[in-house]
């Protein structure tokens, strides 16, 4: 796995021009191509909605969408983003694995779906849903760090963390001091093991 | 002279005719005018009368002796005078010079005869001459000469034509003269050639015989006249023919009269063939014994005749007459003995009927008639009279007799009727049964024909009660008492006795099990009838309703009988048996409701028994059905209500047991847990099994805990577990049953005691310690080390410091140890909990020492120093603390992340966040459609 993601990463660096950016894929491109212009000023507003976390109102219109689109998968994980904010993480669960359903390269959706699965202490999930986040998307940075988080304190697996972590790093050109100390740590963690 | 000539001529005359009457017409002018007399024709035309006579004379006086033509005209001459006297003799009067010439003229033939005899004696044809000498001395009434003239022709000229004539007019002289001898000769010699007079003279020569006292030979004449009458054939005959007859019999009945009688007559006729006569020679021979009063033998005679001669058209006369003889005799038995036997011997089955018809004897057919009935009631009045069926069997064959030979007669049905009762009488109920009927339906109805439908019916009655029960005589017996009684109300539909009878084929119909027809026969008799036969109908309807299972309708019956028949006393047995029968069709229609799923119906019947039928047996029963009925349809508390009745009232019934069983369906199924408890303690009494016992004390405890009566609940879960300490497993969850109620009532103490006592029992388990088992002692211990942690939080590190530190320590370290117990049964629940609390007393412990309250008398410096030397001592518990959570975390490897991982997760964070303060990642929103 590590000489894997090594590799991916190695290609996708040469090859990216563009970091931070979500990729849409055809479907998705399909369903937004598909859903009216209003409908998508709409399900802005709803976004916009839940990052000011109000949720309720958020909620409502993403169910009115969903009556309109039931295979926009978008919709679906923000829904799930809902639930999990309201800490219904079953419910969270649910939508968010209608909507990898719909869409398997929703990268942000496996994310918190991972999430939600460590949380749930179904521990193996998180790291495959981590995984093939990345896998759908090497640049995705904050796959690595979760990832680094679960491997370190739940899977006991503190090389594979430290290797995550790094990728991250990687990632984060403007780089992140509290994931470099965490590297050191264990890092030593490592050493003093040897 | 001349009178004594008439007088003699008619003598004569009257002998010969008297004796032969068949010769009606025949006189001596016959007989000359057969003679042959042609010669006279030969002579010279002469005149006739007194002128021819004179010129005749006149001729002999001159004629030449010896010549032919003298002879003739002596002949011719004798023969005028003659004529003439018999032409006087004939006329009505004469007068005395006519007598004077009569006898003169017949003087003169006599004398010419005489000459023309004397003066030709050789001639061939003198016969006539002596012939006609007779004739004319016959005339002059001198027989000896006559008999003389008579003997010298038979003698001298037996070849004479006038020879039999001559021979019978000598036998019968001879016979008058009683010369039978002579008489038989004379007589046999006329037979002896064919001649008129044969007949005469066998009739004759029969007399003869019979006069000499040979009767056989005799018969054998009279016979032969009988025969050659030809009597019987189409040829009528002549009155003189019929006298002929009937003298002949009367001959021959004296005949065989003065031999043996008629087995004489039998005996004769053994040896000669008998003409169509022979009736009459028996009749005769019986009318001979009839006049002299010999009634045996004329009857005798008459049924000789009868058995000798069985298939003769004659026969049934002469054995009807046999009856008359009898009844002339005035002896009774010998009259019914004759009537018998003429009606045994005619009757229409008779043989004698095959060869003759019937219908050709009237009179005979109404003989039979006469004698069947009157031989009938004969029989039958002697049988009652005397009481012998013998007599009446006999009047039975006489009706019988009557019946069939005459079934269209006018009082055959009364006869008909008569058979049947005797047949009855005798117990020939077969018969008589059939004959009843058959007068009831074969004839045009009268009050006899009603009567005989109806005995017919009794008949079959009287015989089916007699019979054995169930036997095939009874059924078949019972079944024509119901066909009959079904025929009497077709066709008599008005008669009194008919309802009886329609009641009686109901009982029957109800006994052979046809309960459908009962109840139509019954229903029949229903209307208008009266209070008694009401009654009888309406047991028989509901009786029949009751098998038929149209119970509804069953108990509607009974209770209108009921109400036209209250009980007549205490054991009237069949009123309580009808009382019983509507508590049982009350029982039956719910029942049957109940199959057909209507149980509102079900059960409101069910209930309705009590009400209708208090006493009856099965009110308890259908009282339980109700209840089963209330429960299935989840009545609950009406349910209830019946079963506590139920118990109430039939304490010692053996449906107790039941009913407590579903007293406690009912209650728990209303939620009322506490009276489910109260029945569970009922039924462990009678509950068998042991396991189903320990099962029910379990209940009961658990039922107060449902109730919230904790502590009956406590009580009995405790009982349980003194009397059940085993299956250990189920013990385990009584202590743990009575730890959380304890825990409820907010009884510490108890609870932990009880907790203690759990853990106790779970360490000396042995093997039969379980997963369960462990379990629930680590929850105790979690339990009891968290009352330990307690105490220990409660301990402050004020003044006095070393006491209140030596106190706290020494606490957490009954608490460490308490929670450390925990983990020895390695319940991954219960040891993140302990493991976890355990981190949670280090960490508190810490931070309690560093919170401690500090020495007063410390300056700066000192209070710095005793601050790090605090913290030295308080940073190996946290350390400890620390530890413990990490050690809680590395059970994530086991996929063990509960509340108490999380904490200690969380509690890492916070003593160590270098290492353990990880937040994730989070997207607020996802930016896709």
């Amino acid at each position: 796995m590590r000489y894997s993601l090594s590799l991916i990463l190695c290609f996708s660096l040469l090859t990216a021009c563009v970091q931070d950016v979500v990729k849409i894929d055809d479907e998705s491109a399909d369903q937004q191509s598909s859903m009216s212009d209003s409908d998508k000023r709409v399900y802005k507003r709803a976004l916009e909605g839940i990052k000011k976390k109000r949720l309720k109102q958020a909620q409502v219109i993403l169910n009115k969408l969903l009556k309109k689109y039931p295979n926009a998968s978008g919709v679906l994980a923000n829904k799930a983003v809902i639930y999990a904010s309201k800490n219904r993480l079953s419910k969270a669960e649910e939508f968010f694995e209608k909507s990898l359903k719909i869409n398997d390269k929703l990268v942000q959706a496996r994310n918190n779906l991972a999430v939600i699965y460590r949380k749930k202490g179904k521990f193996s999930e998180a790291e495959r849903m981590l995984e093939a986040a990345i896998v759908s998307n090497p640049y995705y940075a904050s796959a690595y760090y979760n990832l680094g988080i679960l491997q370190e304190l739940y899977l006991h697996k503190p090389d594979k963390a430290l290797e995550n972590y790094r990728l991250y790093l990687d990632l984060k050109k403007a780089g992140d001091k509290r994931v470099s100390q965490w590297v050191s740590l264990l890092q030593r963690q490592l050493k003093s093991r040897k | 002279m001349i009178r004594r000539c008439c007088r003699h001529t008619a003598f004569f005359l009257s002998v010969y005719y008297g004796s032969l009457a068949y010769a009606d017409k025949i006189t001596i002018a016959d007989i000359e005018q057969q003679a042959d007399l042609s010669f006279l024709n030969q002579l010279p035309a002469v005149k006739t009368g007194g002128s021819a006579i004179f010129e005749y004379r006149k001729y002999l006086q001159v004629s030449r002796p010896s010549s032919e033509q003298r002879r003739q005209v002596l002949v011719r001459l004798a023969e005028i005078e003659v004529d003439q006297a018999e032409k006087l003799i004939a006329s009505d009067t004469v007068t005395e010079q006519q007598q004077r010439d009569i006898e003169q003229g017949i003087a003169s033939a006599v004398e010419l005869f005489e000459t023309a005899l004397k003066e030709y004696p050789g001639e061939a044809d003198n016969h006539r001459v002596l012939y006609q000498l007779a004739r004319a001395y016959e005339l002059n009434a001198e027989p000896d000469q006559v008999m003389a003239s008579l003997v010298r022709l038979v003698n001298s000229y037996p070849q004479s034509e006038f020879y039999s004539q001559a021979q019978f007019r000598l036998a019968e002289a001879y016979f008058i003269e009683k010369d039978y001898q002579k008489a038989l000769k004379a007589y046999t010699a006329v037979l002896s050639r064919e001649s008129i007079y044969a007949d005469n003279s066998l009739y004759k020569r029969g007399w003869v015989y019979f006069k000499l006292l040979k009767y056989d030979l005799a018969l054998h004449d009279f016979v032969s006249v009988l025969d050659n009458l030809k009597f019987g054939s189409e040829r009528e005959l002549s009155r003189i023919e019929n006298e002929l007859y009937a003298d002949s019999l009367r001959v021959i009945s004296l005949s065989f009269s003065s031999m043996k009688g008629v087995s004489s007559v039998n005996n004769f006729f053994t040896k000669r063939k008998a003409g169509p006569y022979i009736k009459d020679i028996y009749y005769s021979l019986g009318q001979l014994y009839l006049g002299q009063k010999r009634y045996a033998d004329t009857a005798d005679s008459y049924m000789a005749f009868v058995k000798s001669y069985k298939n003769s058209e004659h026969s049934p006369d002469l054995a009807l007459e046999t009856i008359d003889v009898w009844r002339s005799s005035k002896l009774p038995k010998k009259v019914i003995a004759a009537r018998q036997e003429f009606s045994h011997l005619y009757s229409l089955k008779s043989a004698y009927w095959q060869t003759n018809d019937i219908d050709k004897f009237e009179g005979i057919k109404t003989a039979l008639k006469y004698n069947f009935k009157l031989l009938a009631q004969y029989h039958h009045s002697l049988g009652q009279n005397k009481k012998s069926d013998k007599e009446k069997t006999r009047a039975i064959h006489w009706y019988s007799e009557y019946i069939e030979s005459f079934p269209l007669d006018k009082e055959t049905a009364h006869m008909h009727f008569l058979y049947a009762e005797l047949l009855a009488e005798l117990r020939r109920y077969d018969e008589a049964f059939s004959a009843y009927e058959a007068v009831a339906y074969n004839y045009k109805k009268s009050e006899e024909t009603t009567e005989a439908a109806y005995s017919a019916v009794l008949v079959a009655t009287s015989v089916a009660k007699l019979a054995q029960p169930k036997t095939k005589t009874r059924l078949e017996w019972q079944k024509k008492v119901v066909d009959s009684t079904l025929k009497f109300a077709a066709a008599y539909p008005k008669d009194k006795r008919l309802k009886n009878t329609l009641l009686h084929v109901a009982e029957i119909q109800y006994e052979q099990g046809k309960f459908l027809e009962a109840i139509d026969m019954a229903e029949l008799v229903l209307p208008q009838s009266t209070s008694k036969q009401k009654k009888k109908a309406l047991l028989i309807l509901g009786h029949g309703q009751f098998e038929l299972e149209l119970y509804s309708e069953a108990e509607k019956t009974y209770l209108e009988l009921l109400k036209l028949r209250p009980a007549k006393e205490k054991k009237d047995k069949e009123y309580k048996k009808i009382r019983k029968r509507i508590a049982i069709s009350i029982y039956k229609e719910a029942e049957i409701a109940q199959k057909a799923g209507d149980s509102e119906l079900a059960i409101r019947t069910f209930l309705r028994l009590k009400k209708v039928v208090p006493e009856s047996s099965i009110v308890s029963a259908a009282e339980f059905d109700a209840a089963n009925e209330l429960l299935k349809t989840k009545q609950w508390e009406k349910a209830i209500n019946v079963l506590v009745r139920f118990r109430k009232f039939y304490p010692k019934h053996k449906l107790q047991n039941d009913v407590t069983t579903k007293l406690a369906v009912a209650y728990k199924e209303s939620k009322q847990y506490v009276n489910v408890a109260s029945e569970y303690t009922r039924m462990i009494k009678f509950t068998k099994s042991a396991k189903q016992r320990r099962l029910l004390y379990y209940q009961i405890a658990e039922l107060y805990e449902k109730a919230a009566k904790r502590w009956k609940a406590i009580e009995a879960y405790q009982t349980y577990l003194a009397k059940y300490p085993r299956p250990f497993a189920i013990a385990m969850e009584t202590r743990q049953k009575v730890i959380e109620i304890y825990g409820y009532l907010n009884q510490a103490k108890k609870q932990r005691e009880w907790q203690e006592k759990l853990i106790a029992a779970e360490k000396s388990a042995g093997k039969s310690r379980s997963a369960r088992s462990r379990y629930l002692a680590s929850k105790a211990s979690v339990s009891l080390a968290d009352r330990a942690y307690l105490h220990y939080s409660w301990v402050t590190l004020k003044a006095p410091f070393k006491k209140n530190l030596k106190l706290k320590k020494t606490r957490m370290k009954k608490a460490v140890n308490a929670f450390a117990s925990v983990l020895r049964y390695k319940i991954a629940e219960t040891s993140t909990e302990a493991t976890h609390k355990i981190g949670v007393i280090y960490n508190e412990f810490s931070k309690a020492l560093m919170k401690s309250e500090r020495p007063k008398n410390l300056n700066a410096e000192e209070l710095e120093q005793y601050n790090i030397l605090l913290e030295e001592q308080a940073f190996p518990f946290e350390e400890k603390a620390i530890e413990f959570y990490q050690s809680n975390l590395k059970r994530t490897r086991d996929s063990i992340y509960d509340k108490w991982v999380k904490k200690s997760v969380d509690n890492l964070a916070k003593l160590y966040p270098g290492r353990y303060l990880r937040e994730e990642k989070l997207e607020l929103v996802i930016d896709a459609l």
